[in-house]
C-alpha cells in the first residue's frame, strides 16, 4: 500500500471553492454590486414569449442572469442594450441570461425589445407576482445566481454590462467554477 | 412672534445640533434640486394630464385614474453619492403646508381603491414599483426613484427629508427642506 493517502475529490473542490470564493470577496466589486449572503433563490418558474416553460430549478451548474426590468421604466430601458451587447458573448452553459418582464403585456414588451434587444426572448411576469417574491430593490435589478441556486450578488439599478469592469466580473466569477 | 414659539423653536434648533444632524434647504436656482457632496436629490412634479396619459400608457382603468388623480404626487430622484449608507425611511419625511402637518398617503391606502376600481393585479403590481420604497438602505453610489403622494394640496407645502446615515443608523441625521412646492395642475 502506498504511504500516500488518497485526496478524496470532494474535499479537494471545496477547498478550491473555498479559496475561489476568498479570492473574489478580497476582490474590489465593480461599482453597484453588492455581494449578497448566499441564501436559496426564490421559485422561478415562468413562460417566455413563446409559451416554453424555464424553471430556475433546472439551472444549476451554471451561473444565472436573473434581470427584472420594465419598458416603462427609464434606466431599464437604458440598460437594456448593454444586456443584449454581453448576451452573445456567454456560452449559455456557464452563464445563462434570463430577463423577466414585469407586469406588462406582450405587445408592451414586443414593443420596446424589438428596437434594443432583439435576440432576447423574455419571461413573462404577467401579475408581477414573481417579482415580488425575489424582492429586487426595485426597477431594474439583476440578481448573479450560482451554479447551486444561491443568490450570490445584487447588481443596484441599471448597470453597463457591457463596460469591461462588468465584463471582467461576469468572467471571473465563471472561471472560478 | 410669542415668546414660548421662540423658546420652542430655538430648543428645536439646539436639539438638532446636539444629535449632529445636517439641514439643507434646497434654495438654488433650481428649487426643486439639492446636491452637496454626500447626495444628490431632485423632485419631479407630474401634473393631472402627465400623470393620467403615464398611467393611461399602462392601460390602467379610468376608475383607477381618477383615483390617482385626486391626491398629489411627488417624485423625488435620490443618489447617495458618497455616503455608506443612507437610509431612505419615508415615516421620516415630514410635509406641511399653512403651518400644518400634512399626512402622507402610504401603500396600505390604494388597496381598497383598487378592489373598487376592479384594477388588474398586474397594474397593482407596476403601481406598486412606481411609488418610492419605504425603507431602503440605500449603499454607496445606489439611486433610487419614485412616487411619495399627498392629499391634494391648494396652498404651497414643504416637505422635509429626515435621512439617517451610516450602517447603524448612528452617523449624522441629514435633513433635506424643499420649500414652496405646489401640487402642479393642468395649464388652462
Amino acid at each position: 500500500m502506498s504511504s500516500r493517502r488518497a485526496v478524496n475529490p470532494t474535499v479537494t473542490l471545496l477547498f478550491g471553492l473555498l479559496f475561489s470564493w476568498h479570492s473574489i470577496a478580497g476582490e474590489k466589486l465593480p461599482k453597484g454590486i453588492m455581494q449578497l449572503d448566499g441564501r436559496q433563490a426564490p421559485a422561478l418558474v415562468l413562460e417566455d414569449m413563446d409559451g416554453e416553460v424555464w424553471d430556475i430549478g433546472e439551472a444549476r451548474g451554471r451561473w444565472v442572469f436573473v434581470h427584472f426590468w420594465a419598458a416603462w421604466c427609464g434606466p431599464c430601458r437604458r440598460e437594456m442594450p448593454t444586456i443584449q451587447a454581453i448576451y452573445p458573448q456567454f456560452d449559455s452553459g456557464e452563464l445563462e441570461i434570463v430577463v423577466i418582464n414585469t407586469a406588462e403585456s406582450e405587445d408592451k414588451v414586443f414593443a420596446f425589445l424589438a428596437g434594443v434587444a432583439p435576440d432576447l426572448n423574455p419571461l413573462m411576469d404577467k401579475d408581477g407576482l414573481v417579482t415580488e417574491r425575489w424582492q429586487p430593490r426595485g426597477l431594474p435589478a439583476t440578481f448573479l445566481v450560482d451554479p447551486s441556486g444561491r443568490l450570490q450578488y445584487l447588481a443596484l439599478g441599471g448597470r453597463p454590462w457591457d463596460s469591461p469592469d462588468y465584463l471582467k466580473f461576469l468572467q471571473h466569477i465563471i472561471d472560478i467554477k | 412672534m410669542p415668546d414660548p414659539l421662540i423658546n420652542a423653536i430655538t430648543a428645536a434648533l439646539v436639539l438638532f445640533a446636539a444629535l449632529g444632524s445636517q439641514i439643507a434647504v434646497a434654495d438654488g436656482k433650481d428649487r426643486l434640486k439639492y446636491e452637496d457632496a454626500q447626495v444628490s436629490m431632485r423632485l419631479v412634479l407630474r401634473t393631472p394630464e402627465q400623470l393620467s396619459a403615464f398611467y393611461q400608457g399602462r392601460e390602467f382603468n379610468q376608475a383607477a385614474i381618477d383615483s390617482i388623480l385626486e391626491t398629489c404626487f411627488i417624485t423625488p430622484i435620490i443618489h447617495n453619492k458618497t455616503l455608506d449608507v443612507l437610509w431612505l425611511e419615508l415615516d421620516n419625511w415630514e410635509f406641511a403646508a399653512a403651518g400644518r402637518a400634512v399626512p402622507r398617503i402610504k401603500r396600505d391606502y390604494w388597496v381598497d381603491k383598487w378592489r373598487a376600481a376592479e384594477l388588474p393585479q398586474a397594474h397593482r403590481s407596476t403601481f406598486g414599483w412606481t411609488l418610492m420604497p419605504e425603507v431602503r438602505d440605500l449603499r454607496l453610489d445606489e439611486g433610487v426613484g419614485g412616487s411619495v403622494v399627498i392629499p391634494m394640496q391648494t396652498e404651497p407645502f414643504t416637505m422635509t427629508a429626515n435621512f439617517h446615515t451610516g450602517a447603524d443608523r448612528s452617523g449624522k441625521i441629514k435633513t433635506i427642506v424643499f420649500e414652496d412646492l405646489r401640487c402642479p395642475v393642468d395649464e388652462q
